[in-house]
């Protein structure tokens, strides 16, 4: 039983005043396969559907302790649950946690709202429930504009659901907490996530750190707020910067978005390039909204021990931790929450089958 | 910074080997001393020779909100400084220019004023000079004025929108103009034009027109307030009420992070021109190389005056080169952030609303 609902104004509930981080999430960038494509590339194409299902079923019940950004959700009864999904973006958590549950809970229905500018959502999530004997009602509003008549499906989607989870920024979350108190709501953001590096982490991973926070220019719950530097001091400041500018790296981003991106847009990104410090102080801020900046702390008495207690203490704002060499700070970081941790450079690509970082691919580590 | 100042003379020769020695010159004095534009340069294109003034790479100009002060290397801070803000939608948006010496900021106001506006080489007595601007702190536009109307004006006045006893002095003064036959320069924002004489605060007779070499100047846009008219049907509004023709018109564009400013002569579309020292490119932003001609770009400027902060600025304003080689506005560009003197001027008229510039 799947819908797709197209509603072609594109003015909708998403604020989608950049098609820079749209479609460079979902189509132009040259540095990422985007979430759909992977997921596409891995789960389709690469999988079929027992593969794809036998990964699930991997993921799920192999994991010894359930991540808090998924363990959330008891299947255990959950076929009268009718799950609705607000994503902001792009919404790859959205896409993924939505097939997952339609897959695993079989609720009564999943009801899944994006802001994308593409399509490619709608094609994924068809491919996967198309010819499925899945007997959960799927639906997907791309847009629901409020002139739009599919925007009444939408909202009366709200209305019934006993399950609202929700991706974006604090207006997003406050508006559903506001307007549907009595409803269980599931918040995934806003959230923050950082980065953990030594002082030789930075030149060896400066492209890897630059594209973390270059994909949506720090906009983002997935974007590096900042970075730990741990141990030895870290070269001066224009080193450091001149590292994340690396040459190379700028002129291939140059090059590839010249041809793709309006004019404003170009502006937005040449302008942005710097929203990028190294600040060696030992005072960290942990910003409120998205800022798109990018800060590097250092302090020659902070240990690992610090970071953990620092994760343990936002437990539950944290989105994403990268990791450079200090992969001792995997299974801890876990421990006290942290839904997810990735190497440096994956922060903004989450795939499909690694929401449960203990089971990551150590390999990938090596940076 | 003399070689500058001597360039700025009025009647020096301003020739194209001259201004490509000193940028030349201020290039390198920026890339060893001033290390925001060198990490901007290194972040951007990494170690380069620039070759000409159109290939020096420019600074974005959003890192004048990030740093508080872009200057190059001075051991102690001069006692006599000046710190401009611009206007923003919060702290964070607010740029700040940090110049230690006003000199060349100075030297700058008068040359461009006098040449573009006066069509003057030297300071003639015999204005009345009245700016119209609600006070706004730290704004360079205002700082501006203040001098313009100390080198000029027989009779000073700033006037507040807001305040009526300014309202009945400006209108004293308008009256001399006609009946003494004082030549008026009335420079002020367009919003605070706007709400001066759009509605009908002021009590103007008709029949009383200004003297003929009076010159009306206007700065800023809108800036996201809910006004019907072009600016252009209000420069012909103005030029109706106070007796003038359109050539007693002008614009003016600037912002606080530059120490030069452009005119051009009221018109649908007016044609900036500036002094030899500014100068301007319309550039993709991304790569900084010049446009086609006629297309629209970010707008690069060249700035010999802004020596002591950064004379290569990256702005966020679109904008084309006109068919006289002038260079023609088109707005913010991407949704950034509208900033500037008129939003300012809205803030303190209580204008809440605020768009996209």
């Amino acid at each position: 039983m799947w819908e797709t609902h197209w509603v072609i104004n594109t003015e909708g509930w998403g604020k989608m005043t950049s098609t820079y981080t749209a479609t460079s999430a979902n189509d132009y960038s040259p540095f990422h396969y985007s979430f759909i494509e992977r997921v596409q590339k891995k789960c389709v194409e690469r999988f079929s559907y027992e593969q794809y299902e036998r990964i699930l079923e991997s993921r799920t019940y192999t994991t010894k302790s359930p991540l808090p950004s998924w363990g959330e959700v008891n299947f255990e009864h959950t076929t009268k649950r009718k799950y609705v999904f607000v994503g902001a973006r792009s919404s790859p958590f959205a896409l993924s946690k939505s097939v997952w549950i339609a897959l695993k809970g079989h609720p009564e229905s999943v009801t899944v709202k994006i802001s994308s500018v593409g399509r490619d959502e709608e094609f994924f999530l068809d491919d996967i429930f198309q010819n499925r004997d899945c007997p959960t009602r799927c639906a997907i509003y791309n847009h629901p504009h409020i002139e739009d008549e599919k925007f009444q499906g939408w909202m009366k989607a709200l209305d019934e659901s006993t399950h609202i989870v929700v991706y974006g920024g604090e207006e997003t979350v406050e508006y559903y907490k506001k307007r549907y108190p009595e409803k269980e709501l599931i918040i995934h953001g806003p959230k923050f996530s950082f980065g953990v590096v030594t002082h030789d982490d930075v030149p060896r991973s400066s492209s890897r750190i630059w594209k973390d926070f270059s994909l949506t220019m720090g906009e983002g719950c997935l974007s590096p707020r900042f970075y730990f530097i741990l141990g030895g001091k870290p070269a001066n400041n224009h080193e450091n910067t001149r590292y994340l500018g690396s040459h190379s790296q700028r002129d291939n981003e140059r090059d590839f978005y010249q041809d793709h991106l309006p004019l404003g847009e170009k502006s937005n990104l040449a302008q942005g390039w710097f929203h990028c410090e190294f600040d060696l102080t030992d005072e960290i801020e942990v910003p409120d909204h998205l800022y798109g900046g990018m800060k590097f702390y250092w302090n020659e008495d902070r240990t690992e021990e610090d970071v953990i207690k620092f994760a343990e203490a936002y437990r539950g704002q944290i989105s994403t931790v990268a990791i450079g060499s200090h992969l001792d700070l995997l299974h801890p970081l876990s421990r006290v929450g942290v839904p997810r941790v990735c190497p440096i450079g994956d922060m903004q690509t989450p795939d499909f089958t690694e929401q449960y970082d203990e089971q990551y691919d150590w390999r990938d580590f090596l940076v | 910074m003399e070689k500058i100042k001597n360039y700025m003379k009025p009647g020096s020769i301003s020739d194209e080997e001259t201004f490509e020695n000193l940028v030349e010159e201020l290039w390198k004095l920026h890339w060893d001393r001033n290390p925001v534009y060198k990490e901007s340069t290194l972040h951007l294109f990494g170690q380069i020779e620039a070759q000409g003034w159109r290939s020096t790479p420019c600074m974005p100009i959003s890192r004048f909100k990030e740093n508080k002060a872009i200057t190059i290397g001075t051991e102690k801070m001069p006692p006599k400084g000046e710190l401009f803000q611009s206007s923003g939608t919060t702290q964070g948006d607010k740029s700040t220019h940090y110049l230690p010496y006003t000199d060349l900021y100075e030297a700058s106001i008068a040359g461009s004023f006098l040449h573009l506006v006066l069509k003057e080489f030297r300071w003639l007595p015999g204005y009345n000079v009245v700016t119209v601007s609600p006070h706004v702190p730290q704004s360079s536009l205002l700082w501006m004025m203040d001098f313009l109307r100390e080198q000029l004006g027989s009779w000073k006045l700033m006037v507040d929108p807001t305040k009526s006893e300014d309202l009945a002095e400006l209108e004293l003064l308008l009256q001399d103009s006609f009946d003494l036959e004082i030549p008026l320069i009335m420079f002020g924002t367009s919003l605070a034009m706007y709400d001066l004489f759009q509605k009908n605060r002021l009590n103007r007779p008709d029949d009383q027109p200004l003297h003929h070499e009076s010159k009306i100047i206007t700065t800023g846009g809108w800036k996201g307030r809910n006004i019907e008219i072009s600016q252009y049907q209000l420069e012909g509004d103005l030029s109706y009420w106070l007796g003038l023709s359109r050539f007693n018109m002008m614009r003016e564009y600037s912002m606080s992070e530059m120490s030069s400013q452009l005119y051009a002569y009221a018109a649908e579309v007016p044609e900036y021109k500036s002094m030899p020292w500014l100068r301007y490119r319309v550039v993709d932003p991304l790569t900084q190389k010049d446009v086609k001609e006629g297309e629209h770009g970010a707008i690069a400027f060249y700035d010999l005056a802004n020596a002591y902060s950064c004379p290569f600025i990256l702005t966020e304003d679109e904008g084309s080169i006109g068919p006289n080689g002038g260079l023609i506005l088109h707005g913010r560009l991407g949704g950034a952030v509208e900033k500037g003197c008129s939003i300012s001027v809205g803030d303190a008229l209580g204008n809440k609303h605020r768009g996209l510039g």
